[in-house]
């Protein structure tokens, strides 16, 4: 667990020297999220694109929320478009985001998805996504939506798409692609309110497979002062 | 009696429909490795100009390209376009297939339900199924090397020169398929002087001669020896045969004169590549990587792989033949209790399982010592090592009458054949070119199709079709199994070096040349990246005005 750089922000905050878009009001907090061991070894990835976003090797910056924003994944229904081949679906939302081979879920090829039902709507905030990071790899066609309606045909508001040939057929995206890592990829949802949390895939840099570690998704029950 | 022959036949033909499925089932499901794509364009080459010289540097031997122009004939395909990985992968399928059948006509002499467990285990062997569905030599070459035991070993017992000459037939084949078609052989005749040595050293079974000079005529059985009574006119019959059928692909149907000479000269370079030297020196692998493989394969998260099955039965074969084989002592009581066995004493299959014991040992060892190692390479011990596994099965079932014994083993044999099912399943289609799968080496990444299909849909929307232009810029030739997908592309060039003019309407380069390729294009292009195998990259450029065409046509849902 890295504690360090929340510290870091924390007093930089109270200094009063926070970065404008991450300035926090009397009733805001920064987030503080637990991240997994980086994984040391695997070889360099070279790819190569105008598309992927450039690697950046700082912390991330401080993400404020709401006081009283939390994780309200853990332990949720998990859905997907297909039965995973390595891991159950639970293992998604367990909190265990090591990279260690017993936090892997894997599932078949070509475009797939996996849900998450917060069993309620809930503003959310910051949702984390880690998809592998044992090794550097592109995942492709990564969508993430969010929606009251559990098959996704209505309210659907999409936080991030970078399927940028429209492969998956939900509209060409318009973000870069990107390789994980072990600080994993922050989407933000900026309050929106929703109960489902669904996020698309379509196979990655090494092979056709798609998978997850943990989804984390932050966020205060509906009118939750 | 009748009624028990009918059953064993009736299993036979289930054991070889469950082998078919394994083969024959969606045979271009997965995508093609290199080599396979290599040996499939050289089969295009002989199909459409009628022209192949054997090379001693690469390729092996010409059975495999020549054994698949009838398929194709067949087919009604004339050209490398119209074949499909399907039609290609019969052959060696076919063979895997025919390998199952040759299994328990070699064992069923020794007993018929050991046969039918031994071909039961070929049939269901993750390995042989695996590469039995991949166009490469090796199956073709276990199935010779097969033939020629079980010639070998019907041509003593009848001394008929038709066995020898099929044995010779064999034994050319062998060796026009692959080179080390010598090891083969060298551990055939070490099998033999070893099985023989075995037989004088324990008298055709220590328990049991004792037991027969106590209890019958005191007389240790005589060793079997395959050399003794060995016709020479024969046995030069055979070696001719050998030799004009070696001669005859070699020599691409006597159309290339230097092909047979090749074919001994290159013993010169394979021996380098035993040793380690040259580019081989990727495939160098500590001894027990075969065991390793059938053992247990696990790498990252996903299905743990064994055929500890094989291993375990086989170990139990090989044993039991050193010390009590099957066919040793038949004993039958007589009215007053005693037993006698002379009449039933049987060397030859006695000699045979000690030979099928002594030449899988000479061959993985021999294989594990050679530093140089892929995973086929392991099929030509593994197929013995599933008769042996058989003849294992089938003492472990007979260790006992009891009841309850005989149904133990036959339910742990029936779940070890249910993991063994399930595990050839996952390895053939789910995992079957991912590098969890212990037989997946080098392999092409099925993110290939990726590109395919872009290749595919650029060419649509392109106003020359199949003639739009294409480079692909990878140096030191790694861009297999590319010819082979674009085969359908006249106008493709692969560029050892970048010329001063990139342009083409799509560029496919190595991460480390597209920095460089990019400073020389003049058109506009849209730049995305595609895999080739795993880690290995190609950023692929594609004409700008072809691209925005390409996406026109998609639409949103």
């Amino acid at each position: 667990m890295r504690v360090l750089p929340h510290v870091l922000v924390v007093a930089a905050l109270c200094c009063g020297s926070a970065p404008a878009d991450t300035a926090a009001g009397a009733d805001d907090e920064v987030l503080s999220f637990e991240l997994p061991e980086p994984f040391y070894g695997g070889t360099v990835i070279s790819y190569w694109s105008p598309k992927l976003e450039a690697s950046v090797y700082q912390d991330r910056k401080p993400y404020v929320a709401p006081k009283g924003t939390r994780v309200v994944s853990r332990g949720k229904p998990v859905r997907s478009s297909a039965a995973p081949l390595v891991g159950e679906l639970a293992e998604i939302v367990d909190g265990d985001k090591e990279f260690a081979k017993t936090s892997l879920v894997e599932l078949p090829g070509g475009t797939q998805w996996v849900q998450i039902d917060l069993g309620a709507t809930h503003d959310l905030y910051a949702i984390l996504v880690w998809h592998f990071h044992a090794g550097a790899r592109v995942y492709f066609d990564v969508i993430g939506q969010i929606s009251d309606d559990p098959e996704f045909k209505t309210g659907v508001t999409t936080l991030f798409n970078n399927d940028f040939d429209n492969s998956s057929g939900l509209g060409q995206g318009e973000d870069n692609e990107y390789i994980d890592n072990s600080d994993g990829r922050l989407f933000d949802a900026k309050g929106a309110p929703a109960r489902y949390v669904r996020f698309y895939s379509r196979g990655n840099s090494d092979g056709d497979f798609n998978h997850y570690v943990e989804i984390e998704v932050w966020g205060r029950e509906l009118g939750e002062e | 009696m009748k009624g028990l022959r009918i059953i064993e036949i009736g299993l036979l033909l289930l054991v070889l429909a469950g082998a078919a499925v394994l083969r024959f089932y969606d045979l271009d499901y997965r995508v093609m490795h290199g080599d396979e794509a290599n040996q499939a364009m050289k089969t295009g080459v002989l199909l459409e100009t009628g022209e192949y010289a054997y090379d001693p540097y690469e390729h092996h031997g010409p059975t495999l390209y020549y054994l698949t122009l009838p398929v194709l004939w067949a087919g009604g395909v004339t050209s490398k376009v119209e074949m499909g990985e399907t039609a290609i992968r019969l052959v060696p399928a076919a063979f895997g297939l025919g390998l199952v059948l040759l299994s328990w006509l070699i064992l069923s002499p020794i007993d018929r339900r050991a046969a039918l467990l031994g071909a039961l285990l070929v049939g269901l062997s993750h390995g042989l199924v695996y590469y039995s569905r991949y166009y490469i030599q090796e199956t073709l070459f276990v199935f010779f090397a097969a033939g020629l035991v079980w010639c070998g070993f019907h041509y003593p017992r009848s001394r008929r020169i038709g066995w020898a000459l099929a044995a010779g037939a064999f034994l050319g084949l062998l060796h026009a398929t692959k080179e080390t078609g010598v090891l083969v052989v060298v551990a055939m005749l070490g099998a033999l002087v070893a099985s023989w040595f075995l037989d004088w050293i324990a008298g055709g079974g220590v328990g049991t001669a004792r037991q027969l000079r106590r209890e019958n005529s005191g007389e240790k059985p005589a060793p079997h020896s395959w050399f003794v009574g060995l016709n020479f006119q024969h046995l030069a019959a055979a070696l001719g045969m050998a030799l004009a059928v070696s001669v005859l692909f070699f020599s691409s149907f006597f159309t290339h004169a230097r092909g047979p000479l090749d074919s001994i000269l290159t013993y010169t370079t394979y021996l380098g590549r035993a040793e380690g030297h040259g580019s081989s020196g990727l495939h160098e692998h500590p001894w027990y990587y075969y065991l390793w493989l059938l053992g247990y394969y696990y790498r990252e998260a996903g299905p743990r792989w064994s055929e500890g099955l094989i291993l375990g039965l086989a170990l139990v074969g090989g044993i039991t033949c050193t010390w009590r084989p099957l066919g040793m002592r038949r004993a039958h009581s007589s009215s007053d209790g005693d037993y006698y066995c002379s009449t039933v004493y049987t060397p030859d299959l006695i000699f045979l399982q000690r030979f099928l014991l002594t030449y899988t040992l000479f061959l993985l060892v021999g294989f594990s010592i050679i530093p140089y190692k892929t995973p086929w390479n392991l099929l030509i011990f593994l197929h013995p090592l599933c008769l042996l596994a058989g003849l294992g099965a089938w003492r472990l079932l007979g260790a006992s009458r009891a009841v309850w014994w005989r149904a133990a083993v036959a339910l742990v044999l029936a779940a070890g054949c249910i993991q063994l099912a399930g595990q050839t399943w996952r390895g053939i289609f789910t995992y079957g070119a991912d590098v969890r799968n212990p037989y997946v080496y080098a392999h092409t990444s099925s993110a290939i199709r990726r590109l395919t299909d872009r290749v595919d849909g650029i060419e649509a929307v392109h106003p020359r079709g199949e003639q739009l232009h294409i480079n692909v810029f990878r140096p030191g030739g790694d861009y297999w199994p590319l010819p082979w997908y674009f085969r359908a592309y006249p106008n493709v060039g692969y560029w050892p070096n970048l010329p001063e003019n990139c342009d083409a309407d799509i560029i496919l380069a190595s991460p480390e040349t597209a920095p460089a390729v990019q400073s020389r294009l003049k058109n506009e292009y849209h730049v995305e990246m595609h895999g080739l195998r795993p880690g290995v990259l190609m950023p692929t450029f594609i004409r700008k005005d072809l691209w925005d065409a390409f996406m026109a046509g998609r639409t949103t849902d």
